[in-house]
């Protein structure tokens, strides 16, 4: 062991010092440039089917603002996300519904001036002030989709069968693959819907039926995703498939041998909101000139037109599909929510439980 | 003369100054996080990042049956990927490096060729083929070997073949290489002496390219054991293997303490599997 | 003389061939199909160019190539500039000893390394972006770089850069004058190597990537997951055909390297 001087240890020190001190400037240096970034520009976070990203260039045309888009794949993406950087990094997020609660419950929101929002009084009154934000201080109802079981008929062969959610769960019924979504708190809550007609009071005897029912369905799941599933059913590795309402009529759009129904027994419907996440920020005028563009009448019934979902705005001129679908959701009971009634522990124990057999 | 060694000791310094960032760069970057994850791992608490208390929890909780079916299946993906990439590679490698001539620098163009194009383009390629309607399934319902699509993607057949195929190049070239240091020589004393070229081959060639073995099997075990993108993509999003479960700890969930706990766990794994593998060499080759 | 059994004349080649094949025909079926009019399933539908014009027309993937390229650069940048200083003038220093610690990113499966620096981003609270990015391309860089750079520069005779000391230059003429053109096949190969490294990697800029920074290989990976358009494969096609320019400029050099020291 060789000794080193004091001298040449100090030296040494201070040298490795100034490394670290530049090295620290670079970690940090997008937190000095932010203060000097003249560009006008904002973030967005959303779901990809949330935003024709092409069709708002014409925002950035017309106001200089530039957009950054980026996606998340799950709102516990999400939730992730806003809460490593807490809240900073998007100008603009758009979660749903029940992220919007979770959001809220640790703080990570900024409270919206609806005053300064043009269209705030055509929003249908049916979706303002939810369980998940009494009041709309944090969010506004963007857009909303509800989830529906694609078949493929022709593998049916004109026996079609009870539209019913049976058609994944039951297993007498079942002779073919289906695919199923990738979301822990949508598939407990789509089981608990079956099994036992509500999604209230799930004690831990029905949690445990709800894990054996999602286990012994893993058996006959093609897949679970939670964007793929007009692939799977367009490409015929299954005739069945639950999915969000845009993707399936998308789907049968494409194909004509692909239906969608609604399940008798009801059932469930994620409604998307734009929040804005806690930070300091000067580009509030940005924010909500993009937000003003967004509900445009015309922007508006383009998204709703082009990705199949359901504006809260009334009096927008929408295509045969939504009064096609309008009809047949008066017949089914009800729409749920898909509300946090599990912990997120217990979710992530039913989750690894099943994804690890 | 206190001139002369006072320049000495700024030229040493001035080294130390220059060569340093590396050695920084590394230990700030790779052994302190390290030592960080495995520090965190004991940490339980419920806000992110606050420290309540030090605990062996974390560990308890994962010695559950779920979390050793994930390590154990991510442990013989690695282990079986190994040996099908070194029952494909070794010929391969054998045959370019001792019995082509010409072609030799073209052919190993072409072998290194996808290793370099980027990962995720190359197994999203993997779709076209295993998919219900792509290009095997039709290949073999033409030529009439099956009346059904076969259903490959979405099963971990489909991980197992694209990983194969994936980590070839990682088996070929470290066993190309050992062989192409063979002294033609001796092969040609070993014939000249009487033996059978099987006999030729597993007195000779094969003990000699033991080390090229040993670094392919290496260099295709590690990261598919912590393998993340394939069995993501391919398997249909019914089967957790390590790389998907430490992805989802720490980007969907919040329980970080615990995602580094499984990780730390898995490396521990990892090292003991390594431990064991260089054994199992040792005592079959040796 | 060598005994040819019909095993390695005639077997070995076929199979070689096969597997070559098999290695191949994903990429191929890839390219042909980035031509597909059919933009949702794997069936064959009609010629078309129209994705290629899609991809230029799309905001998101030049913005994604963009931040790729600056991460890219930036990492070989720094991965070269450190490399060879550090092997240069480490060399007679007792930072010679710690070269295993340049091991250490070879051995560690690459989730590890991307997770235990999202750990330390997360902790310190620094900005996650193409900041971090570059810094977990650069450390990885260093991994590969050191070691060539090292090897190559061990076999470099040590009298001439003695001579050349012993001539009166300094240490630092030395090192511009004499060391990195002796060294510039090694470091031109150990620099296209990091650069795709960092351009094709996808587990570090996934888990260290902030708000709004996305790579190429993360907007292929999020677009194959959220449903893809042949508009992938546009994508896809032409990210092979540069790389394959890249490489064969890589073995090219190679080869006359090898050829120089000869």
């Amino acid at each position: 062991m060789i000794l080193f001087s004091l001298r040449t240890v100090l030296v040494r020190m201070s040298i490795l010092f100034v490394w670290l001190s530049f090295i620290f400037l670079f970690l940090f240096s997008p937190r000095i440039t932010k203060v000097f970034r003249t560009e006008k520009s904002i973030k967005i976070f959303t779901f990809p089917t949330l935003l024709d990203a092409d069709y708002i260039t014409a925002f950035e045309r017309e106001t200089g603002i530039k957009l950054y888009i980026s996606y998340y794949e799950n709102n516990d993406e999400l939730l992730a996300k806003l809460r490593r950087t807490q809240g900073g990094g998007y100008d603009i997020v758009m979660p749903s519904d029940y992220a919007v609660e979770l959001l809220i419950k640790e703080g990570l929101l900024k409270k919206i001036d609806t005053s300064k929002l043009h269209f705030f009084n055509s929003i249908d009154s049916q979706f303002l002030s939810l369980y998940f934000d009494p009041g709309n201080i944090y969010s506004i109802p963007y857009m909303w989709e509800f989830y529906t079981i694609g078949i493929n008929t022709t593998f049916f062969k004109g026996n079609m069968p009870d539209f019913s959610w049976g058609l994944i769960f039951d297993k007498k019924m079942i002779n073919y693959r289906v695919g199923m979504v990738n979301n822990a708190r949508e598939a407990v809550l789509i089981a608990a819907y079956y099994l036992f007609g509500s999604i209230d009071n799930l004690t831990n005897n029905k949690i445990k039926q709800i894990k054996k029912l999602l286990i012994e369905q893993k058996k006959w799941v093609e897949a679970y995703t939670d964007l793929r599933s007009d692939y799977l059913l367009l490409s015929g590795s299954c005739p069945v498939a639950v999915g969000m309402s845009g993707e399936i009529w998308r789907a049968s759009r494409f194909e004509k041998k692909i239906d969608f129904l609604i399940p008798q027994e009801g059932s469930f419907i994620v409604l998307d909101n734009i929040v804005l996440p806690k930070k300091r920020s000067n580009k509030e005028d940005l924010v909500y000139a993009f937000i003003n563009y967004l509900y445009r009448p015309e922007v508006q019934a383009y998204h709703a037109n082009a990705l199949s979902l359901f504006p809260v705005i009334e009096d927008i001129s929408l295509s045969d599909y939504f009064l096609n679908t309008k009809k047949k959701i008066k017949k089914i009971k009800k729409l749920e929510f898909f509300k946090n009634v599990l912990s997120e522990k217990q979710l992530h124990n039913i989750w690894i439980t099943l994804k690890a057999n | 003369m206190k001139n002369s060694r006072l320049k000495k000791e700024f030229i040493k310094e001035r080294q130390f100054f220059l060569a340093s960032p590396a050695i920084l760069w590394q230990i700030l970057f790779l052994y302190i996080p390290l030592l960080f994850l495995i520090g965190i791992s004991f940490f339980r608490s419920f806000e992110y990042f606050s420290i309540k208390h030090v605990t062996l929890d974390n560990y308890k909780v994962l010695l559950t049956l779920s979390y050793a079916k994930i390590i154990g299946r991510s442990f013989l993906l690695a282990f079986f990927n190994a040996i099908f990439c070194f029952i494909l590679s070794y010929p391969v490698a054998y045959f370019l490096a001792l019995r082509v001539r010409r072609f030799k620098h073209i052919l190993l163009f072409f072998l290194a060729l996808p290793f370099w194009t980027n990962f995720i383009v190359q197994v999203y390629a993997w779709f076209f083929i295993l998919d219900y309607h792509g290009l095997l399934n039709s290949f073999f319902l033409k030529m009439g070997i099956i009346s059904q699509p076969l259903h490959i993607l979405n099963t971990p057949i489909a991980i197992y073949i694209v990983m194969l195929f994936c980590y070839l190049p990682f088996m070929v070239m470290p066993i190309y290489t050992s062989l192409s240091k063979l002294d033609t020589f001796t092969l040609e004393a070993s014939f000249d002496l009487g033996a059978t070229p099987w006999q030729t081959f597993s007195n000779i060639t094969f003990p000699l390219s033991l080390s090229g073995v040993q670094t392919g099997f290496f260099l295709v075990f590690i990261p598919s054991f912590g393998e993340f993108v394939i069995p993501t993509l391919l398997g249909g999003g019914k089967l957790m293997f390590i790389g998907s479960m430490i992805s989802y700890f720490f980007l969907e969930t919040r329980s970080v303490f615990l995602g580094a706990a499984f990780t730390c766990l898995s490396g521990l794994f990892l090292i003991a599997s390594a431990l064991f593998i260089l054994w199992l060499f040792k005592k079959l080759f040796r | 003389m060598e005994i040819r059994s019909r095993f390695s004349r005639y077997l070995l080649p076929l199979f070689v061939t096969l597997i070559y094949l098999m290695v191949y025909a994903p990429i191929l079926v890839l390219i042909l199909f980035s031509f597909n009019k059919n933009p949702l399933s794997y069936e064959w539908h009609g010629f078309t160019f129209h994705w290629y014009r899609d991809l230029f027309k799309s905001v998101e993937v030049f913005d994604a190539l963009k931040n790729s390229i600056i991460i890219s650069f930036s990492s070989v940048f720094l991965t070269i500039s450190m490399g060879l200083l550090y092997v240069f003038y480490g060399a007679t220093t007792l930072l010679n000893r710690y070269i295993v610690f340049f091991y250490g990113s070879l051995i560690m499966p690459e989730i590890v390394l991307a997770v235990i620096l999202l750990s330390l981003f997360s902790f310190f609270s620094v900005p996650l972006g193409i900041t971090t990015i570059i810094v977990g391309h650069t450390l990885i860089g260093l991994g590969y770089v050191v070691p060539m750079i090292r090897a190559r520069y061990e076999e470099i005779d040590y009298r001439l850069i003695e001579a050349s000391l012993d001539l009166g230059a300094t240490q630092n003429q030395t090192f511009f004058k004499i060391v990195i053109p002796l060294l510039y096949p090694a470091i031109i190969s150990s620099a296209l190597l990091v650069f795709i490294v960092s351009f094709d990697d996808f587990l570090i800029s996934f888990f260290c990537s902030g708000a709004a920074t996305l790579t190429l290989p993360m907007y292929i990976f999020s677009v194959i997951r959220s449903g893809a358009t042949p508009e992938v494969n546009a994508l896809s096609t032409i990210l092979l055909v540069v790389s394959s320019l890249v490489i064969f400029i890589l073995t090219f050099l190679k080869s006359e390297d090898s050829g120089i020291l000869r």
